[in-house]
């Protein structure tokens, strides 16, 4: 499959990678700043009296990933195959490090460089948010401003929302996948690599908006602000556009992956649970990212070509933008939830040490989650005009998702029951995505209810129920996969009394952070105002330092990390939890090509408590030839 | 511990039949994603037709010469059978592919052309109302899309060109399946036609 050939260091510098790609993609920026300037039409005439050309600017961001992934050399194949060249599943690979700084068809190579470019990306959007809690110690601005303040909520929530949608596919699907189905690959490894890539050069894209004066919508991007935005929307727009692209594509690689590629004897009834999840979510984002790239090509016509998609004045309308957002947000909300529901369910068995309960019971309720959120998206718009007669329908179907979700909850609950639970660090993580995710649960029926929604709508009250969602469910079962999966991806285990203690730190520091802004959100403060009534600045404080100590529960971590990756470096057993799964069953770390030969499944996964099959009787040994 | 796995005594193989379903399922999926970005547009004309906002989604005036459309829409279809000819007869593995598929490549390319002549000649801009943000952002993504799809429809046909005379045991890999996606295409280009020029 791929060859490893180790090169001298200064050699590997020349070439197709990391560095070749920012090189040409800074070269591919300035030909594109240049070539907007050059272009000359009745619709941009008015470009000339200001110092804004957005067709220069969106030209620059598209030749600069042009640029970048030539530089990375994914268009080395695509014009090989165009002169006639032969199809091929990998490329010619380096050995040693230089594989993670370039193209790697390496299914476990770029789930190690997802895990940590989403790491990064993850890094600074919290620095993001304990930046805006500093902000907000005080009632009226102190430390950025009005204008500063939006750009940082609006870079906290969009690099979130944004990079977090692979939060746990990029890392952990994208590794473990092919090992829990007995694969060797990823359907299409180079399409694997790209959906990395371009979510790296998105979140460097977004970042450039600070040099071209942020934006100021917050994540949702909603028109006709994002017509009027001034130069640094066009960043937040090709930086969604780009992780749309990178979501859709990673989809389809998991869904043929699973479809395709599964062992003998991997039925779908046998497959396990994380592989549901990570299809749900695939056929989330295959459907719903891209009317969120449409959308957001509308925009960047409206606001390069003089198209009046989202403008009123001009033939169009605003709430275009939020039902063709909203048609995306709301099923990008579950592309974030469900593969946590895949992590906790398929870690649970193995510290409950029982199996599963009422796995097609979860199964079910997953997907029923994937196909439901599709017909919720309106819930978002019940304050902005929707018809009064279509409420109803909007109501009950937001509310109708909690049925499913409380199948997986139902099967999470049954696998703990009278179950002798091994208090892991994993195990921990997973106790607590119940508790957080049941509160942000209970709170979205308030939001799903016309009535309590139209009161709390745009208020903290609405911040508190999301981010009880999407941190208490997203975050905390991406810590649990990295507790769980760091000593097979690593080799070695994270220790496991700091783990406790971020633990700990994290949960108490999270709850103590959001719990609050149910009180704020329904005393009347509002989300993206840099501005509250001095009476609620107790209560913010008291959430400030929740937040910082959040924060500081991240240093734990990383402290964490190195101490136990870089320092200590204590080698972890093969199967250090004793788990049945069939990742657990390969040596670490695990071969290039993962298995010799295709395993056979004969059971499914959490057969935990189950006694042992009976082998059948060993066949007679032949009685020795006489003489 | 229970008896998870064995293994098969035989070592992995990866057979043209894998091949071919990956490439096949894979491009259903691209379908699917192809026909929901376009939804976003099918959408954008009916919500924003309906509401009429300011009496600017169509103004007078606002008309785009049919002569295009049916020229566009024309060689799409035919560019799609002759691809899709081609795909059958590969299948059978017979040659004689290589020149249907140059065929449905010269008129995707051409339907391409007169997709931006027609720009130079519409009696109407970008900014002409709702009708024509519409028109142009779906039409020029169209071309993209287009663009990007004949990229499947050129391999095939390269692959062709460097094996001449051996075509019946050199067809490329997902050739079916890139014709079955290169007809969904050709029929959201019919689509545009009929929502863009007929409705």
């Amino acid at each position: 499959m791929s060859e490893a050939v180790v090169k001298p260091l200064w050699r590997r510098l020349i070439g197709f990678n990391l560095l070749s790609g920012i090189l040409l993609g800074i070269v591919g920026f300035y030909f594109g700043w240049w070539l907007g300037h050059q272009i000359h039409a009745p619709s941009l005439e008015y470009f000339a009296d200001t110092n804004q050309n957005d067709v220069a600017l969106l030209l620059g961001y598209l030749f600069a990933v042009i640029g970048f992934v030539a530089g990375l050399g994914f268009l080395n194949y695509p014009f090989s195959r165009m002169l006639g060249g032969p199809a091929t599943q990998a490329e010619k690979e380096e050995g040693g490090v230089g594989r993670y700084f370039t193209l790697c068809t390496d299914h476990k190579v770029v789930g190690i460089q997802y895990l940590i470019g989403i790491g990064f990306f993850f890094f600074i959007a919290g620095m993001n948010a304990m930046l805006i809690r500093a902000e907000l110690l005080r009632p009226s601005p102190q430390l950025f401003g009005a204008g500063n303040y939006l750009t940082l909520v609006g870079l906290h929530g969009t690099m979130m929302m944004g990079i977090m949608t692979s939060g746990i596919l990029g890392p952990f699907a994208n590794y473990f996948l092919p090992l829990m189905i007995g694969a060797r690959r990823m359907a299409f490894p180079r399409i694997e690599s790209l959906t990395f890539w371009l979510l790296m050069a998105a979140g460097a894209i977004l970042m450039t908006t600070l040099f071209f004066g942020g934006f100021p919508t917050g994540w949702t991007g909603y028109a006709p602000l994002n017509d009027e935005a001034n130069f640094g929307f066009d960043s937040y727009i090709f930086f969604f556009g780009l992780v749309g692209l990178s979501m859709t594509l990673l989809g389809i690689n998991m869904i043929v992956t699973t479809i395709t590629m599964r062992a003998p004897g991997l039925t779908w009834g046998r497959l396990p649970i994380f592989c549901w999840g990570a299809i749900s979510t695939g056929i989330l984002m295959v459907l719903a990212a891209p009317v969120l790239i449409a959308a957001l090509l509308m925009v960047a016509f409206d606001r390069s070509v003089q198209t009046s998609f989202f403008l009123s004045s001009g033939g169009g309308s605003p709430y275009l933008f939020q039902n063709l957002f909203w048609f995306f947000g709301h099923p990008e909300v579950y592309v974030l939830a469900l593969p946590g529901f895949g992590i906790i369910l398929e870690i649970l068995p193995v510290f409950a040490r029982k199996p599963l309960w009422g796995y097609r019971t979860a199964v079910a309720g997953i997907l029923g989650v994937a196909l439901l959120s599709f017909f919720v998206w309106q819930h978002h718009l019940f304050v902005s005009g929707l018809n009064s007669s279509l409420r109803p329908f909007y109501m009950f179907s937001t509310e109708a998702i909690s049925i499913p979700t409380g199948l997986v909850f139902l099967a999470g609950m049954g696998t703990l029951w009278r179950a002798k639970i091994r208090y892991t660090v994993p195990m921990l993580f997973c106790l607590a995505w119940f508790f957080n995710f049941f509160i942000g649960g209970a709170s979205g029926v308030f939001l799903s209810d016309v009535p309590s929604d139209v009161a709390t709508h745009g208020s903290f009250f609405v911040m508190a129920h999301f981010h009880y969602t999407i941190m208490g469910g997203l975050v905390f079962a991406f810590f649990a996969g990295i507790y769980y999966w760091v000593p097979k991806m690593f080799g070695v285990a994270l220790n496991e009394k700091l783990g406790k203690i971020h633990f700990w730190t994290m949960f108490i520091a999270f709850n103590s952070t959001f719990a609050p802004l149910f009180a704020l959100g329904l005393m009347g403060m509002a989300r993206r105002v840099v501005t509250y009534p001095s009476h609620l600045q107790p209560l913010n404080d008291w959430v400030s330092v929740s937040a910082f100590v959040l924060g500081a529960s991240m240093l734990i971590f990383l402290f964490n990390v190195v101490y136990s990756l870089v320092i200590k470096r204590i080698p972890a057993p093969a199967n250090p939890w004793d788990s049945h799964s069939l990742e657990w069953q390969l040596p670490t770390p695990v071969p290039v090509e993962n298995f010799e030969r295709p395993p056979v499944i004969n059971t499914d996964p959490y057969d935990y408590g189950v006694p042992p099959v009976a082998l059948p009787p060993a066949p007679p040994a032949e009685a020795p030839a006489p003489g | 511990m229970p008896d998870v796995t064995s293994q098969a005594p035989e070592s992995y193989a990866e057979t043209p039949e894998l091949h071919e379903r990956i490439d096949r399922i894979g491009f259903g999926l691209v379908g699917g994603a192809t026909v929901m970005f376009f939804f976003g547009f099918v959408f954008a004309y009916f919500y924003l037709r309906s509401l009429d906002s300011n009496g600017l989604w169509r103004p007078a005036g606002v008309e785009p010469p049919s002569g295009y459309g049916i020229a566009i829409a024309a060689a799409l279809v035919l560019s799609a059978l002759a691809f899709g000819y081609a795909a059958r007869v590969s299948k059978q593995g017979r040659g004689g592919w290589v020149v249907p598929s140059g065929i449905a490549l010269v008129l995707g390319l051409f339907a391409c052309a007169a997709q931006a002549v027609e720009y130079a000649h519409i009696p109407f801009g970008p900014q002409s109302g709702g009708y024509a943000s519409v028109f142009f952002g779906w039409t020029i993504l169209y071309v993209v899309a287009t663009l990007l799809a004949l990229y499947r429809v050129e391999i095939a046909f390269a692959a062709g060109l460097r094996n001449r005379g051996r075509e019946g045991s050199a067809v490329p890999e997902g050739f079916v399946p890139g014709a079955m996606y290169w007809g969904l295409l050709a029929a959201i280009g019919v689509l545009a036609w009929i929502i863009l020029y007929l409705l």
